[in-house]
Order: structure tokens, then C-alpha cells, then sequence
């Protein structure tokens, strides 16, 4: 495997500190909650060294069941909670892990959701064509499996407005060396941050840029983009982020194609089988032989 | 017999069962697909969180204790709890609001985990040279034929019957893909109520599917750094879709991609 460039910022340690810092805020003197559940026997498959995590997963169960009975008052840990009623529901907002996500998820959007628009433009004639995705509301697999909130249809509604908000403005200010001049959103809106990065043409030799400050709520986030000679991009540094400022990745080190330049047709690959999500149930039935092994190679048989 | 095809309807999708050994003889291509199908329904049966009185929806609702419980779901949760604390929190099979209406919910890995057992079933059986494919997610064995590898399509996230890139494969490999295509729901940040990635798919190939299920998900909900953090995995290898049609690979994932 590959060496690939280190990381933009260890969000290993960013996260783990985040994430014990919001147990203890939430929950200063609160200790962890005796295990409820009974020993396990040792089974062939585990191993001796499995007890620290068995008693951390009996925790975890233990957490569950409080949450579930309203019987803790301690996890939910804010006033902002009105009522038990709804303690299921509203835990899982609650999770120490979730600020960590969404940390996570923001950093990404900070640092990367400019990539994306920025090799849009890098290539501005083919860069809306497969910008927008239509948006649905529904139960993917992905979706359950992460534990992020699918998109309700009010929330959905609103998601529309953002996605052509990422490309538009973008493409737009390619023709020229932009200044960021739109105004940074008061609210975290993945979609605009991308608005206020300045996208030079091509230039006779590299050309560094400094985004705009996109303020979120954990903090400001500044990236700085260098350009190649031939307009390529070179280089992403994150000037200021929340958490550790000057890291930066070589991302010249990744492949960066555009997708649309090497799509090809299921029907015409001669492929023995496709990896890809799939839908709901339902959805995934009506499609099922068409979606998978498509162009199976002949002459297999049947057993059942 | 030149192998056997099977596609089986469980755990609410299609697994597809493509054995392609030369000399599989009829009663035990039969004795194996059994085995494997036998499997896959008692995993349903047992982690499914669309079934009530399942043991993970009992267990969700505080009706039974882990140790009442057979030793594979302490397995499950154990391996969740592993990936949590490797993801940060990205997996997190106890913050995830289950179709039962509780928030325990290990969907996530029992797919890729299930699928993994399922193929040293077949390879139990003697079977070398085969895949199991389950909605999309793949436990690759040995070749299609002698000298050639599994050609494995990528698909495209927003065109279903397009493909975003072939990937050769010789097993054993998992190639495994989290995504939200057009017609599924964007994955939303809880606290802003904004889609929280551009990404619009994933693909995580590596040695385990359990974990190539697993750091797909996870590196969905990282965004394309998420593929730096990938690297600390050795042998998996990633390749991510934005919702603007760019593509980011490891190198390791490109030098898997398939020359025609």
C-alpha cells in the first residue's frame, strides 16, 4: 500500500479530546454506570483481553436502557431538555460521539467541499453537469448504518436550494481572479463556505490564494489553495481550522479525475459483478438482477 | 458443472452467490449454497431490526441481557464498539435510531461481517473461486477463470446502470460501497439540519469485508479526509464520488483499476 500524505489534521486526537471533553461537560461527576448486565463466559472466539471492552460494552447497554427508561437524568446532562418523554429521541442528539461527528463532518466540509467546487472550476465546462442530485426523502442503508438523522421532507425542502448553491456561484467566478468577496453565512451552511474561495485563471506560475474565513460554530476555518503553473491545483493548506492550524495535505498525491471523463456503461463493461449501496428494500428488489451482475459472464448454472 | 449462481432475497436485499470452480459436483454445490443460505436467514433472524422480537430488538428495549444472548451478537457488539473507537465516533452502532424504534442498532457491521462468514462457509466447502455479493457489497475469492481477475464495476452514484470505474480483483478482497444515490436521503448534520457531505459514494476495498463495510461508512461520514485517515489501515484502499462528480482515490485503489 501506498504511503499517503499525513493527515490534514489528526482528527484522532482532535475527536478523542473533543469527545472526552463533552463527557465531562456534560456530565462532570457522574461515574460511569455499574455494568447491569451479568459476566460473559469466555467463548472460543474471544480472547482474554476482550474484558476491558466487554465492561465498556456493558456500559454502553447500561447507557442504552437509562436512555431508554428516562431513568437518568445525568446522560441527558442540559436544561435544554424540556422533558423524559421523549428521551429516546432526543439522546441520540445528545451522544458524546455526536459532537465528534459533527465536528468530523464539518472539518470535511471545510477543508474538502472547496476541493470539490475548485476542480469544478478547474474544468467549468463539464462542472454543473452532474453537480445537482435530486433529493428524497427515505431510508437509505447508509443513512442507518452512520446514525446521522435522514432528511425529514422539511429538511429535505431546504436541502434543494443548497445544492446548486455549491456550483453556480463557483463556475461562475472562474473566468476571472475572484476575490472573496461573498459574505461568510452566519449559519453552517457546507454549501457557501465553497462561494468565498478565489479561483484564479491560469496562471504563467503558481499562485497562492487565501479563502475567505468561514465561521461555523466550532470555530473559523481558512483554507489557502495553491495553483500549478498550468492552473492545476497543487496544494490545500487549512490556514485556520477550529482545532490546529498549518496542516496541509498534498493532495496532487490522490488521483482527481473528473467522473463523467471515465463513466462508463454497466451494460457494455464486461464485469462480473457491481459494488454499490442499495436502496430500501423494495427499491433495491425491482432492480435487483439489473443492478447486479450485470453482464455476468455465461454459462453459469443455476442451482436453486 | 462449471459452478453455481444463486441469488437469495434476505436481510431486506439481494445477495448474489457466484461460485465459478471447474469441479463442483451438483450434491455438494447444493450441501454448500445450503450452508451459506442456512447462515444468512439466522443472521436476519437474529440482528434484523425490522423484526420485533428479534434478539437485537429485544435486547434494544432492555427485555434480555447480553448473556442470555448466543456469543455472536456480544461478537457484533464488541466489533462495534472496535470501530467506534477507531472511527471516532463516525460508526457508532448505539446512536442510531433502529427501524424497532430503539437506538441500538448494528446493522452497519452485521452486512459486511455476515458476508465474510458466509465465504469461508464456501471456502469450508472447498469452494475457491467465487463471490458473494449482498446489495452491493462483495467477498471476493480467487478468479473467475484461470489467469483472469474478477472484473468488479464501481457504479455510478447518480446513473444506476452506469458504472463509475472497473477495479480488477483477486481474492480474498472485500469491496465494499456506502453511499446515498438520487433517490436516497442525503445524510443531514442533526445539529445544523444541513446534508453533511459532499460525498456521494464511497468505496473501500480491502483483505476483511467486515471492515471494508465498516470504513465505508465511516469514511462517508468523514468526508474525502476520511480517506487520510483510511491510511492508517494497511491493505484498504478507498475511492470517493462528490456530489460534483469528483473522483478521489488512494493510490493503492488505482493500481487496482482495470487496463482495457
Amino acid at each position: 500500500m501506498a504511503q499517503l500524505p499525513a493527515p490534514p489534521m489528526n482528527l484522532d486526537d482532535v475527536h478523542r479530546l473533543e469527545e472526552l471533553a463533552r463527557r465531562r461537560a456534560q456530565d462532570p461527576k457522574r461515574p460511569l454506570p455499574e455494568p447491569r448486565v451479568a459476566p460473559v463466559a469466555p467463548a472460543s472466539q474471544s480472547t482474554a483481553s476482550t474484558d476491558p471492552k466487554q465492561a465498556a460494552l456493558a456500559a454502553r447497554l447500561e447507557l442504552l436502557a437509562q436512555r431508554r427508561t428516562g431513568s437518568s437524568t445525568g446522560n441527558q446532562g442540559s436544561a435544554s431538555s424540556p422533558s423524559g418523554s421523549a428521551a429516546a429521541n432526543r439522546s441520540k442528539r445528545r451522544h458524546p460521539a455526536q459532537g465528534a461527528r459533527a465536528a468530523a463532518l464539518g472539518l470535511s466540509i471545510v477543508s474538502t467541499g472547496g476541493l470539490a467546487a475548485l476542480f469544478a472550476v478547474s474544468n467549468p465546462s463539464t462542472g454543473t453537469q452532474l453537480a445537482a442530485a435530486s433529493i428524497v426523502s427515505g431510508q437509505t442503508a447508509a443513512s442507518a448504518a452512520v446514525g446521522s438523522q435522514t432528511a425529514t421532507p422539511a429538511a429535505a425542502s431546504a436541502a434543494p436550494a443548497a445544492t446548486p448553491q455549491a456550483a453556480a456561484p463557483v463556475v461562475g467566478a472562474a473566468p476571472t481572479a475572484a476575490t472573496p468577496t461573498a459574505p461568510v453565512a452566519p449559519t453552517p451552511d457546507p454549501a457557501s463556505q465553497q462561494v468565498n474561495i478565489a479561483v484564479p485563471a491560469p496562471a504563467p506560475v503558481e499562485t497562492t490564494v487565501q479563502g475567505a474565513v468561514f465561521q461555523n460554530k466550532w470555530g473559523n476555518v481558512q483554507v489557502e489553495v495553491t495553483f500549478g503553473a498550468d492552473g492545476s491545483l497543487i496544494d490545500v493548506s487549512t490556514l485556520q481550522t477550529p482545532y490546529r492550524d498549518g496542516k496541509s495535505v498534498r493532495i496532487n498525491d490522490y488521483a482527481v479525475p473528473r467522473l463523467n471523463s471515465e463513466a462508463l456503461s454497466a451494460q457494455s463493461a464486461n464485469v462480473d459483478t457491481v459494488s454499490g449501496a442499495t436502496y430500501t428494500s423494495n427499491d433495491y428488489r425491482r432492480s435487483l438482477q439489473s443492478a447486479i451482475d450485470t453482464a455476468r459472464a455465461a454459462g453459469v448454472t443455476a442451482v436453486a | 458443472m462449471s459452478g453455481f449462481h444463486h441469488v437469495e432475497y434476505v436481510m431486506g436485499m439481494a445477495v448474489s452467490i457466484d461460485v465459478r470452480d471447474d469441479a463442483t459436483d451438483r450434491p455438494e454445490a447444493e450441501q454448500s449454497l445450503q450452508d451459506v443460505l442456512r447462515w444468512l436467514h439466522h443472521v436476519d433472524q437474529t440482528f434484523s431490526t425490522y423484526i420485533d422480537d428479534s434478539p437485537i430488538s429485544r435486547l434494544g428495549r432492555g427485555e434480555v441481557v447480553l448473556a442470555e444472548l448466543d456469543d455472536e451478537v456480544r461478537d457484533i457488539l464488541l466489533l462495534c464498539e472496535e470501530l467506534r473507537d477507531d472511527t471516532n465516533g463516525a460508526f457508532d452502532a448505539f446512536a442510531v435510531p433502529a427501524p424497532n424504534g430503539t437506538t441500538l442498532d448494528p446493522s452497519g457491521v452485521v452486512k459486511g461481517w455476515s458476508i465474510e462468514r458466509a465465504a469461508e462457509i464456501l471456502e469450508q466447502h472447498g469452494h475457491a473461486n467465487f463471490t458473494i455479493n449482498a446489495g452491493g457489497d462483495i467477498a471476493v475469492r480467487g478468479r473467475p477463470s484461470p489467469k483472469i481477475p474478477w472484473q468488479v464495476g464501481i457504479r455510478h452514484p447518480e446513473e444506476q446502470h452506469q458504472l463509475a470505474t472497473v477495479i480488477d480483483v483477486t481474492g480474498p478482497l472485500g469491496v465494499a460501497t456506502s453511499a446515498t444515490y438520487e433517490r436516497g436521503a442525503h445524510i443531514i448534520d442533526p445539529h445544523s439540519g444541513q446534508p453533511t457531505t459532499e460525498l456521494a459514494s464511497v468505496t473501500i476495498v480491502g483483505p476483511d469485508l467486515t471492515y471494508a463495510d465498516a470504513y465505508a461508512t465511516a469514511v462517508f461520514v468523514m468526508g474525502i479526509p476520511g480517506l487520510d485517515w483510511l491510511a492508517k489501515h494497511t491493505g484498504y484502499d478507498g475511492y470517493a464520488i462528490t456530489h460534483d462528480a469528483v473522483t478521489v482515490s488512494t493510490p493503492g485503489f488505482d493500481r487496482r483499476r482495470h487496463q482495457s
